[in-house]
C-alpha cells in the first residue's frame, strides 16, 4: 500500500517535472524558420532553370514568375507574430501540482485503492495449500489441472480432474481429461466408461460416435458394466434396430441386482421404447444429467432466438413438414409444454393424413426437456 | 461461432454444411454452377452480412435447397429472383435494384465524376495567365531570392 | 499493486492530456513559448502516463489476473502467451486502451519534432491533440475502464477467454498496425485544424502533413492486408476481401489518405487545392474514427465485428459526430478565405493529380454509399436492403480501372503543361506489354475468362508503366549503362518511393485478377484413401489423427498433393476444438505453388449410411479445397506499396529541418542546387 502511494507519488513528480523542464527550456529555444519563403524561391529557381534550358516559353516563364513570385511575396508580407514568454514561472508551477492533484481526485473516483493483485499462480498456491473439502468444485479444478500437468503420467489425477470439471459444470474440460487418462490406461474400464458418459453429457444426450466407442472399450474390457450395455442398446434402437435393442435391455434388467436403483429408469426407458405410454419423469440416466450442460444464458436465448425463428418462418411457409417435426422437437426440450403442444396440434391438423409424419411429431414431442439454470 | 456449440446440442434442429457440401449438390454441373452464381447474390437473412454461398446457417441451407429445386425445375435466374424478393424482400438480395428510391446508391459516385471533372474544366476555362509583376514587385522578388533567409 | 499503479498512470495520462490542451490553447492566445514548452511537456506526460497504463494491463493478461474485469472476460490461463499479450488489445476496453496509446504516442511525437513548425500552427495542433486525446481518455477512463476491478468476492476462478478466431499471429499484430494508421490521420487532422485556426495553407503546409499522412498510410495499408491475410486463412472461405463493412470501414480512410498524399503534392509544388487537401485531412481521420467504432456501436453488423457494445458505441459515435462536426463547421467557415493557387492546362501532372483525386473521391463515396446506403434507405423509407459484392463490382471496379488506366500517365506529365504525345512515345511500349498479357490470357488460359484477361492486361500496364517511369529518370538504354545507374542510385528516395506505390499496385492488380478469374474450387466428403481433383492437383486424404494443442483439441488430416503422379506436398489442415468458450474453428492449410496457393480446409466428420450389404458407419470427411492462382500476389502488392510509402518517408527532404540548413548552405552561390545533369520536365522532384 505504501508502496503504491510512494510509486505514484514519483510518477506524478516525474511527469510534471517533465513538463516544467520543457517550459524552463523555451526560452532558450530559438524562434524557428519559416521556411515557406524556402519553398518559393525554390520553385523560383526551378522555374528560371527549366526556362534556361528552353523548357518553359518565354511567355509562361513570365507567368509562372508572377505567380511563384507573388506568393514570394505574400509570404514575406505575412505579418509576424512576436512570440514572447509571456508568463512567468508560477502558472506553470501551479498547473505542475494541481495536474497531479486532479489525477489523484480522479483515481480516488474510479480506482480501487489498497485491492492487490491477484494473480493466478499466486491464487492457485492459496488453494492448494488450503483444505481441499473448503475449495468450490472450479477451484478444485484449478489445482488438479495444476497437479496433472506436474504428473502427466498419472491416470488417476485425471480421473479426478474430470470430477472436478464435471462438477464445475464445465463438460469440456471433463471429456479433455479423460482422455488424457485413457490414453495412460487404456486397460481401465472405468476410465473408459466416465469417457463415454462425458461425452453423451456433452453432446446433450445425443450418442456421438466417440461415445460409441467408448463404451465400446469399456464392453470389451468389462463385459458386464451395466451403463455401457444400456448406452449401446440405445445406439442399437437409434440405428433402427429396435427389436435388438430392447432385448439387450431387457437381458440388462435381468442381470442387474434386484435393489439397484437404476432399475426403474431402465424399465420406464423400456416402456418408452417399446410404445407403452411414455413415462413423464426425468429421462434415463446418463441423460438425465440435463442436456443443458455448459449451456450459458445468453447461449440459451441464442437457442430461443433460432427457435423463435423457426416458428416464424413456419407461420410464412407452413408447408414444411421436417421443419414443424424440428420446431416440436426444441420446444420440447426446452421445457415449453405450452408451445410444444400449440405447434404439436397445428401440425397434427396439418399433416392428419400422413402417418409416418405424425409419428415423428409424437416422438419428438416427447423428447427429454434439458434442466434449466445452473 | 458459439452459434455452433449450441448446435451440438440442437443437432436436429441445425445443420451445418457449406454451399458446395456434395450431400446436396444438383447432378447436373451445369445447373450446379448456375445455381451458385445465384447464390452469391442471396443474402443469409439471420447471418451478419454473408451470402448464402459462405453461411453454413441452417436457414442459408434451407435457400440454397430452395434455389438449388428451383434451378432443378428449369426457371430462370430472374425468375428465382423475383420468387426470393417476393418472399423475403429486396433485402434478400446482395445487389440492390436500380430503381429511383436506389438512385443516390447507384448514381453516387458518378455523381462525383461528373461533378469533380466539371469543377475542373471550369477551373482550367477560366484560368487567366497570372499578371506580370510590376517593377516593384520584381525589385523585391529579386531581392527576397538573394537574401539568405537564416 | 501493478494494476491500481496501471489505473492511476492511466488517469495520470488523463489529466496530462487535458493539460495539454489548456495550456496550449493558452499559449497559442497569449503567444507565450513558455506556455506552448509546458503544453508540449504535458504531452509528452500524457503518453507515458498511458504508456504505462498499457503496460500494467499487458502484466495483468500475463498473470491471468482475473481481479481485473476486463482480463476475467477475455483471457484463460491455458492461453498461449502470445494470445494473452494479445488480449489485451482484443477487448473493446482494451482496443479502445490501444487507440489512447497511439494517440497520445503521436501528440508527443509531434510536441517533439515539429520543430519547424511556425509556432501558432504548432501551438494550436498540439491543442488539438490534446483535446483529441482528452475527449478519449475520458471515455476511457469513465465508460471504458480497462482496469476496472472486481471485488475479492467476485473474482472468477479462470477466465472467458478471447474468441478463437482470434488467437491468430497476424490477428494479434493487426490491430497495433491498423489503429497506428487510423490513429495517424489524427496529426493530420490536429494540422488541418491549427491551419484553419491559423488561416494559412501553404507549400510549406502541404510539406508538414506529408510525413504523417505518408506514415499513417504505410502503417494503415500493412494493417489492412493483415486483415485481409487473417481472413483468408482464418475464415477458410478461400477469399480475402468480402466488402463486409469492417472492412469498408477500414478502406475508407486508406483512400481518402491516398487522395490526400496525391493533392499535397499539388498544394506543394503549386499552391493550388489547398482547401482540398484540408477537406481530405479532416476526412481522414474523421473516416478513420468512422471506421474503428462504427462496426462497434453495433450500428451495422458484420462477420468480424469484435468486440461490439451498443450502448458505449453509440457513445463513440456520439464523440466522432462532435469531433468531426466541430471539425468540418471549422472548414466551412474559414475555408473560402484560403487562397485560390496558381493555375494549369488540362494535360499536365496538376490536371492528372486532380483526376486522380476525383476517382479516389469517387471511389470512397462508392465504398461509403455502399456501407450506409443500407441504414439511410431504412431510416427513410423503413424497407431494409442489402448493398453487397455485386455493387461494389459494378461501380467501385470501373472507377480503379479508369484510375489505373491513367496512372502510368501522371508521373510523366510536365508540371503546368504537358506533352501528351510525348507522353504517349514513352508509354508504347508498356502498352504493348499490357496488350500482349491481355491477349495472351484470354487467348492461351483455359478455362477462357475475358474479366480476367482484361484485369491481367490493367495489372502488366500499371507494373510496365511504373517500370517505364524509372527507366525514365535513369534514360535507361538512351545512355551507357554505368551512366544509367548512377542515375538510379542517385535518385531521391522520394522517387523510389513513388515508383514503388505504382509498382505494388499493379502486382496487386495482377493478382487480384489472376485469384478471382481462375480460381478453382473442389469440396467432397472423403473416406481415408479417398481422393479429389482441383486445377489439375490430385488430393488425397491419407489419415486423419488427434492432435493435441494448448488450449485446444484438434482432428488433424494428412493430405498428400499430387499432379500428374508427382508428389508435390502434403497439407495438414486441422478442425479445432476450444472448450474454454465451446467453439470449434478450421484450421486451413496452404501449399504454395509459385506465388499460387492451394488452400485446403477440413470439414465436419460424418458417416456414411449404411448400405444394402448393412455396411456402412464409415466415417467421411468433408474436404474443401481451392485453387488460389497468383493468390501471394494480393498480399505482396499492398506490402509493395507500403515499402513505397516508408522510402519515401525516409527521403531526405522530408525532413524539414535537415532542408532548410541545406538550403541556407546552398543559398548564397545557386538558390536551389541544380541536378547534376539536365533533367526532362517529366523528371522533377516528385516526392
Amino acid at each position: 500500500m505504501i508502496a503504491f502511494w510512494v510509486t505514484a507519488g514519483v510518477l506524478s513528480a516525474a511527469a510534471a517535472m517533465l513538463m516544467l523542464w520543457r517550459a524552463a527550456g523555451a526560452a532558450a529555444r530559438p524562434e524557428p524558420t519559416d521556411v515557406t519563403s524556402i519553398f518559393y524561391r525554390r520553385q523560383l529557381a526551378e522555374i528560371g532553370d527549366l526556362a534556361d534550358r528552353g523548357l518553359i516559353e518565354p511567355e509562361e516563364r513570365k507567368s509562372a514568375e508572377a505567380e511563384a513570385g507573388r506568393r514570394l511575396l505574400a509570404a514575406a508580407d505575412a505579418p509576424v507574430e512576436a512570440w514572447t514568454p509571456g508568463v512567468g514561472r508560477g502558472p506553470v508551477l501551479a498547473a505542475a501540482m494541481a495536474v497531479p492533484a486532479l489525477a489523484l481526485a480522479l483515481y480516488i473516483a474510479v480506482g480501487a485503492p489498497g485491492l492487490a493483485d491477484q494473480p493466478f499462480s499466486a491464487r492457485l498456491a492459496k488453494w492448494r495449500a488450503s483444505d481441499p473439502r473448503t475449495l468450490a468444485p472450479a477451484e478444485m479444478a484449478a489445482v488438479l489441472e495444476k497437479l496433472t500437468s506436474e504428473r502427466p503420467n498419472d491416470p488417476e489425477g485425471f480421473r479426478f480432474l474430470a470430477l472436478a470439471e464435471g462438477a464445475a459444470q464445465n463438460p469440456a474440460g471433463a471429456v479433455r481429461a479423460l482422455k488424457h487418462a485413457v490414453r495412460l490406461a487404456p486397460e481401465r474400464g472405468d476410465l473408459w466408461e466416465m469417457l463415454g458418459e462425458a461425452e453423451v453429457y456433452t453432446a446433450g444426450g445425443a450418442l456421438t460416435d466417440d461415445a460409441i466407442t467408448a463404451f465400446r472399450r469399456t464392453l470389451a474390457l468389462d463385459p458386464k458394466n451395466i451403463a455401457a450395455r444400456f448406452q449401446l442398446a440405445r445406439a442399437k434402437i437409434k440405428a433402427g434396430d429396435r427389436e435388438g435393442g430392447l432385448a439387450d435391455w431387457r437381458a440388462l434388467l435381468a442381470d442387474m441386482a434386484p435393489n439397484d436403483a437404476r432399475r426403474a429408469d431402465l424399465q420406464s426407458a423400456i416402456a418408452e421404447a417399446s410404445g407403452a405410454p411414455a413415462p413423464v419423469q426425468a429421462p434415463p440416466m446418463a441423460e438425465g444429467g440435463g442436456a443443458a450442460g455448459g449451456l450459458s444464458a445468453d447461449q440459451m436465448s441464442a437457442v430461443r432466438g433460432m427457435v423463435d425463428g423457426l416458428a416464424a418462418k413456419l407461420q410464412a411457409n407452413p408447408d414444411d413438414q421436417e421443419g414443424w417435426v424440428r420446431l416440436v422437437r426444441a420446444y420440447a426440450v426446452l421445457g415449453d409444454a405450452g408451445k410444444r403442444d400449440a405447434a404439436l396440434k397445428a401440425a397434427r391438423a396439418r399433416y392428419a393424413g400422413k402417418p409416418e409424419v405424425l409419428d415423428a411429431l409424437t416422438q419428438a414431442a416427447a423428447a427429454a426437456p434439458m434442466k434449466q439454470g445452473q | 461461432m458459439r452459434l455452433k456449440a449450441v448446435a451440438a446440442i440442437f443437432a436436429g434442429l441445425l445443420c451445418l454444411a457449406a454451399a458446395a457440401d456434395p450431400a446436396d449438390r444438383l447432378a447436373d454441373p451445369a445447373q450446379e454452377a448456375r445455381a451458385r452464381a445465384i447464390f452469391q447474390d442471396v443474402r443469409c437473412l439471420v447471418c451478419q452480412n454473408e451470402s448464402i454461398d459462405d453461411s453454413e446457417a441452417e436457414l442459408a441451407g434451407d435457400l440454397r435447397r430452395t434455389v438449388r429445386e428451383q434451378v432443378k425445375a428449369g426457371r430462370s435466374d430472374a425468375e428465382i429472383k423475383r420468387f426470393l424478393t417476393d418472399r423475403y424482400g429486396e433485402f434478400v438480395l446482395m445487389t440492390p435494384r436500380f430503381s429511383w428510391v436506389n438512385l443516390a446508391l447507384w448514381g453516387g459516385p458518378f455523381a462525383v465524376v461528373i461533378l469533380g471533372a466539371g469543377l475542373l474544366l471550369t477551373r482550367l476555362r477560366n484560368r487567366t495567365g497570372e499578371p506580370e509583376l510590376s517593377p516593384e514587385e520584381a525589385e523585391r522578388v529579386r531581392r527576397l531570392s538573394q537574401t539568405d533567409p537564416t | 499493486m501493478i494494476a491500481e499503479f496501471g489505473s492511476f498512470a492511466l488517469v495520470l495520462g488523463l489529466a496530462f492530456a487535458a493539460a495539454q490542451f489548456v495550456l496550449s490553447a493558452a499559449a497559442r492566445l497569449r503567444r507565450s513559448t513558455v506556455l506552448a514548452a509546458a503544453g508540449e511537456g504535458a504531452a509528452v506526460a500524457a503518453f507515458a502516463g498511458v504508456a504505462i497504463a498499457f503496460a500494467c494491463l499487458i502484466h495483468a493478461f500475463v498473470t491471468s489476473d482475473f481481479s481485473v474485469a476486463n482480463v476475467a472476460a477475455n483471457s484463460h490461463t491455458q492461453k498461449p502467451l502470445l494470445y494473452k499479450v494479445a488480449g489485451t488489445w482484443g477487448s473493446h476496453e482494451g482496443s479502445i486502451l490501444l487507440w489512447c496509446l497511439i494517440l497520445t504516442g503521436y501528440g508527443a511525437a509531434a510536441a517533439t519534432l515539429g520543430r519547424g513548425l511556425p509556432r501558432g500552427l504548432k501551438a494550436s495542433m498540439v491543442a488539438t491533440q490534446g483535446a483529441l486525446g482528452t475527449v478519449f481518455l475520458a471515455y476511457t477512463v469513465f465508460a471504458s475502464n480497462p482496469l476496472a476491478r472486481l471485488p475479492l468476492d467476485r473474482i472468477p476462478v479462470e477466465g472467458n477467454s478471447l474468441n478463437p478466431l482470434l488467437q491468430d499471429p497476424a490477428l494479434a499484430i493487426h490491430p497495433p498496425f491498423l489503429y497506428s494508421g487510423y490513429v495517424g490521420m489524427s496529426v493530420v487532422f490536429s494540422l488541418a485544424v491549427a491551419a484553419l485556426i491559423e488561416g494559412r495553407v501553404d507549400a510549406a503546409w502541404a510539406r508538414w502533413v506529408r510525413p504523417w499522412a505518408l506514415a499513417a498510410w504505410s502503417l494503415l495499408t500493412v494493417g489492412i492486408t493483415l486483415g485481409a491475410f487473417w481472413a483468408y486463412y482464418e475464415l477458410g472461405w478461400g477469399g480475402w476481401w468480402f466488402w463486409d463493412p469492417v472492412e469498408n470501414a477500414s478502406f475508407m480512410p486508406w483512400l481518402m489518405a491516398t487522395a490526400l498524399l496525391h493533392s499535397a503534392i499539388v498544394t506543394e509544388k503549386r499552391g493550388a487545392l489547398a482547401g482540398w487537401s484540408l477537406f481530405l485531412a479532416i476526412g481522414a481521420f474523421t473516416f478513420s474514427m468512422l471506421g474503428a467504432f462504427l462496426v462497434r456501436s453495433g450500428v451495422l453488423t458484420s462477420v468480424h465485428a469484435f468486440a461490439v457494445d451498443p450502448k458505449r458505441g453509440v457513445l463513440l459515435l456520439i464523440i466522432l459526430g462532435v469531433t468531426a462536426g466541430s471539425a468540418f463547421t471549422l472548414f466551412a467557415w474559414r475555408a473560402p478565405k484560403l487562397s485560390r493557387g496558381g493555375v494549369f492546362a488540362p494535360i499536365s501532372r496538376e490536371s492528372a493529380l486532380v483526376l486522380n483525386n476525383i476517382l479516389l473521391a469517387a471511389a470512397t463515396m462508392t465504398v461509403m454509399l455502399g456501407t450506409l446506403y443500407p441504414l439511410i434507405r431504412e431510416a427513410m423509407t423503413g424497407e431494409a436492403i442489402s448493398v453487397g459484392p455485386p455493387y461494389f463490382n459494378l461501380t467501385f471496379a470501373p472507377l480503379m480501372a479508369c484510375l489505373g488506366l491513367v496512372l502510368p500517365a501522371g508521373p510523366l506529365l510536365a508540371w503546368k503543361r504537358g506533352d501528351l504525345a510525348g507522353v504517349a512515345q514513352r508509354l508504347w511500349a508498356a502498352a504493348l506489354i499490357a496488350l500482349a498479357c491481355g491477349v495472351g490470357a484470354y487467348a492461351l488460359v483455359s478455362p477462357r475468362k475475358a474479366f480476367g484477361a482484361l484485369g491481367i492486361a490493367l495489372g502488366a500496364w500499371l507494373v510496365a508503366g511504373a517500370l517505364t517511369e524509372l527507366a525514365e529518370r535513369t534514360r535507361a538504354f538512351r545512355v551507357s549503362a554505368g551512366d544509367s545507374w548512377r542515375r538510379l542510385t542517385g535518385l531521391p528516395r522520394g522517387a523510389w518511393g513513388m515508383t514503388l506505390a505504382h509498382l505494388g499496385l499493379g502486382v496487386f492488380v495482377l493478382g487480384a485478377c489472376c485469384e478471382l478469374g481462375w480460381r478453382g474450387e473442389a469440396a467432397e466428403a472423403l473416406p481415408l484413401g479417398g481422393s479429389l481433383d482441383v486445377a489439375g492437383y490430385h488430393l488425397t486424404l491419407e489419415t486423419v489423427g488427434p492432435r493435441e494443442g494448448k488450449n485446444f483439441d484438434a482432428e488433424r488430416a494428412l493430405i498428400r498433393v499430387t499432379k500428374a503422379g508427382r508428389e508435390i506436398c502434403t497439407g495438414e489442415p486441422d478442425r479445432r476444438f476450444y472448450p474454454a468458450g465451446g467453439q470449434t474453428i478450421s484450421g486451413i492449410a496452404l501449399c504454395y505453388r509459385g506465388a499460387s496457393h492451394l488452400y485446403m480446409v477440413l470439414g465436419e466428420r460424418r458417416t456414411t449410411a449404411p448400405d444394402s450389404s448393412g455396411r456402412g458407419g464409415m466415417p467421411v470427411w468433408l474436404i474443401r479445397a481451392y485453387w488460389n492462382p497468383w493468390a501471394s500476389l494480393i498480399f505482396l502488392g499492398p506490402v509493395i506499396m507500403a515499402l513505397g510509402g516508408i522510402a519515401s518517408l525516409s527521403d531526405r527532404r522530408m525532413r524539414l529541418g535537415v532542408g532548410r540548413r541545406r538550403e541556407a548552405q546552398a543559398a548564397p552561390a545557386t538558390p536551389d542546387a541544380p541536378p547534376p545533369t539536365p533533367l526532362r520536365p517529366g523528371q522533377e522532384q516528385t516526392a
